[in-house]
């Protein structure tokens, strides 16, 4: 009998990852189910009026060993219900967005940049105040930051590389391209246990997208190529974007103002949207432009490739990433042509398309959108909008401390 | 333990790599303030591709002291998109970081998309001076002596026993372990000296000048990195409040190769550099450029007495000094300069000054301007604790 303990990992619709503590042989010998609420609960959760079960099916492809947890190993499921893939599974949404690619003989490389904030708990702030991108010497936090690294890569997720990022206590990890699945797989547990070891140092992390108005947002960036035969199919010589390439990234373009709130799920994502933000506020392409949506960059064949930069940092990574192949691979099928790249600072151009500034304009666009409804399954958009409906109401109706500080005669808390 | 000198640092690494000593590999860049900035990478995946180009937002090499992007740097702004910039790492320059464990480092060259080396990049400058100066026969080694402070808060030192220990500290203390690390970098630490108000001295070199400036980087990085943890800061702001002695960094040049440099006409051509000598508006506080003093050798000739600001960059500093050195024996225009009143003025001698560029290059000079000019414009514009003391109940 094996009696190593099995964490399952499955994300539900708002992107939140969660896990529950099983064994191999229990998967084996009968369904672990969860509450439904752990699925389609939104970010009520356990509080929603979600009732029922799903089943979780391991993809035991995914199995790793947690290197500092000795009998403990991790592995991402998915979740069925009625013993087929959940129309509300997001991970089996991505595996179809890869396997249709695949019968077509291509092969989606995709790689991911996660930012995130270490917290001091203490004060609840970032765990130092002074931003200081790329510097070696800023050691506060990076005991942890290097124990994420190993560990990391210790059990199989490609980190490769981090750094400070650009606000104080922010933090960048870049993880290795992978194929489409094992990418999003890797970042959700990457993003999972950040937080982990960051409790083991003391510490809390965080991947919402704006946690403080001083301070830099937090985002996700997806790099994604596509190959067929060991091709990279955007690549043309000597340093361009091939036909299909230009389509892709036409498909993609089009699709952000529309899609914008699969990347930002949270009426806080919305506050990222500033100029000389690094996030974007319009849809614009450019060639290694830091101001626009999407970036093309160049690395020869094995680094050419079309960077997506609106998704949040707490964005549901397999919707976002699938969404994003969909509409580029739509992009190819239509043949689309991208308009010119943009020149110079695209927050300063009024012609570019905008996207959305608030998350019920957001919510508006994707909900009345004929592309989503062609790209996405129609029981998974409908799911996902209707697990975000009580945000637009709540975020109309709730007062902030912004509020309280600006608006206030008297001191309020 | 595995040694670097054995042989190729890199076999050394996937030796040190192999036995569990180096897990993580810094690879690395200086910016135009000094700072140590790169990305920290799994050692296996440096020694997958040690050689590949690593990609970095290319604002960063001209930001100012807070990390923030100005609009006036022609190199990058919002404007140009802030595109990548490359790091090519010089693989004779992998080392340990010898005072963390389980971490190597390697520095590297800046160069564009298209590989040309960036030309705002203070190694990249240095390179260029020194470059130009062994086209004329000269080769530079320089002696740095790295002058700081440790204190607990702004305004509040940690006094230090001669061994390099605060008082309240167990032995090593930071400052023996931060030397002892950087022994085990390979930095020629010469002596390490400790006052009872919590001033240090780090004696380096003498090396060749771009391994003494990397060598510096390093000795600051360490004394931060071994403070940090422990709630202190190495502080080389030049002027602090209550302390007489601004921190400086000392420098000493053996020119190989050069016959005689009239020193006066040296110093003279120090005034339209001395923003890149002193880049604050603190630095300006400890006074003008001292007069150094040259004496011939066998081998060419010494220079003495030269200093800088602790705060500033050492590749920029020797740059600088390359050039007015190069300038002096080229006989370019040296007329006397008044000495600038503040770091507005100094900018606006430096962008000037036709020999400056023609040695530091006009990329150099256009970007370094602009952040020198926000850096005053920053001060001018702030109040000050001084005129909150003195004007409040004024009128």
């Amino acid at each position: 009998m094996d009696e190593r303990w099995l964490d399952l990992v499955w994300t539900d619709l708002v992107g939140r990852a969660h896990v529950v503590r099983t064994t191999r042989e229990a998967c084996e010998s009968g369904p672990i189910e969860v509450p439904l609420a752990r699925l389609a609960g939104g970010f009520a959760g356990a509080a929603s009026e979600a009732g029922g079960v799903v089943e979780l099916r391991p993809d035991f492809a995914t199995e790793r060993a947690l290197p500092w947890d000795p009998g403990v190993s991790v592995c991402v499921a998915d979740v069925y219900e009625d013993d087929a893939p959940s129309p509300r599974c997001v991970r089996s949404f991505l595996q179809g967005v890869a396997e249709g690619a695949a019968a077509e003989s291509l092969t989606i490389e995709a790689a991911v940049e996660l930012e995130f904030y270490l917290v001091d708990p203490a004060t609840g702030r970032p765990v130092y105040g002074q931003v200081d991108n790329y510097s070696l010497s800023r050691v506060e936090a990076e005991p942890i930051v290097t124990a994420f690294r190993n560990e990391m890569r210790a059990m199989a997720v490609g980190v490769e590389a981090s750094n400070p990022e650009y606000g104080g206590g922010q933090f960048e990890v870049n993880i290795a391209h992978a194929d489409l699945l094992a990418a999003a797989d890797q970042a959700t547990l990457a993003r999972l246990f950040t937080g982990v070891l960051a409790r083991r140092h003391g510490l809390d992390a965080t991947y919402m997208s704006k946690p403080w108005t001083d301070q830099s947002s937090s985002g996700i960036h997806v790099h994604q190529s596509l190959w067929k035969e060991g091709r990279n199919l955007f690549f043309a010589p000597p340093e361009q974007l091939s036909e299909a390439g230009r389509s892709y990234l036409a498909g993609l373009l089009e699709s952000v103002p529309e899609l914008a709130l699969l990347g930002s799920p949270t009426p806080n994502g919305f506050h990222r949207r500033a100029d000389g933000s690094f996030a974007p506020t319009v849809a614009a392409w450019a060639t290694d432009n830091r101001t626009t949506a999407v970036r093309a960059v160049f690395g020869g064949e094995g680094g050419t490739r079309i960077e997506h930069r609106d998704g949040g940092a707490d964005c549901n990574l397999y919707l976002t990433m699938g969404a994003q192949v969909l509409a580029g691979l739509d992009g190819i099928a239509r043949g689309a042509e991208p308009p010119p790249a943009v020149t110079g600072n695209a927050y300063e151009q009024a012609d570019l398309p905008a996207l959305p500034r608030t998350f019920v304009e957001a919510y508006e666009r994707l909900r009345d959108s004929e592309l989503a409804a062609l790209l996405l399954p129609a029981e998974l958009l409908g799911a996902y909008l209707d697990v975000l409906e009580p945000e637009v109401e709540l975020a109309i109706l709730s007062s902030s401390d912004w509020e309280r500080e600006r608006y206030a005669e008297v001191p309020l808390r | 333990m595995t040694v670097e000198t054995s042989h190729g640092p890199l076999e050394w690494l996937r030796e040190a790599a192999a036995a569990g000593e180096v897990h993580t590999v810094r690879v690395s860049w200086v910016d135009r303030l000094g700072t140590w900035r790169g990305k920290r990478l799994p050692v296996d995946v440096f020694l997958g591709s040690p050689q590949r180009r690593i990609g970095f937002c290319d604002g960063m090499i001209v930001v100012d002291v807070n990390c923030d992007v100005i609009q006036e740097t022609p190199f990058s702004n919002f404007e140009t998109g802030y595109p990548d910039m490359y790091l090519r790492p010089r693989l004779e320059s992998l080392r340990r970081v010898g005072w963390s464990e389980g971490e190597a480092f390697v520095f590297g060259s800046l160069e564009s998309h298209g590989g040309e080396p960036l030309g705002v990049s203070p190694a990249n400058v240095l390179a260029r001076v020194l470059g130009r100066l062994g086209e004329s026969g000269i080769a530079v080694a320089a002696r740095l002596t790295v002058c700081g402070r440790l204190q607990r808060a702004p305004g509040e030192p940690v006094a230090l026993l001669p061994d390099g220990r605060g008082r309240d500290e167990e032995p090593p203390g930071v400052l023996r372990q931060a030397a002892e690390g950087l022994r085990r970098s390979g930095v020629a630490l010469r002596s390490l000296e400790a006052q009872p108000d919590g001033a240090f001295r780090l004696a380096l070199g003498p090396s060749p000048a771009a391994a003494a400036a990397e060598q510096a980087v390093l000795a600051k990085a360490a004394l931060k990195e071994v403070t940090r943890p422990r709630g202190l800061h190495a502080v080389f702001m030049t002027r602090l409040p209550g302390v007489a002695a601004a921190s400086e960094l000392g420098i000493e040049l053996e020119l190989a190769g050069c016959g005689g440099l009239d020193t006066g006409a040296l110093w003279q051509r120090l005034t339209p550099l001395r923003s890149l000598l002193q880049p604050s508006v603190n630095a300006f506080k400890a006074g003008p450029p001292r007069r150094p003093s040259g004496a011939l050798g066998e081998d060419g000739l010494s220079l003495r007495g030269l200093a800088a600001a602790s705060e500033a960059d050492a590749a920029t500093v020797l740059a600088a000094l390359g050039a007015a050195v190069g300038a002096t024996l080229e006989g370019a225009d040296g007329g006397e300069r008044a000495q600038p009143e503040g770091l507005a003025g100094a900018a606006t001698l430096l962008d000037e000054c036709g020999w400056a560029r023609d040695w530091l290059g006009e990329q150099f000079v256009d970007n370094a301007v602009p952040l020198l000019r926000h850096e005053a414009a920053g001060f001018a514009a702030a109040v000050t604790d001084w005129e909150l003391d003195r004007y409040w109940s004024a009128g």
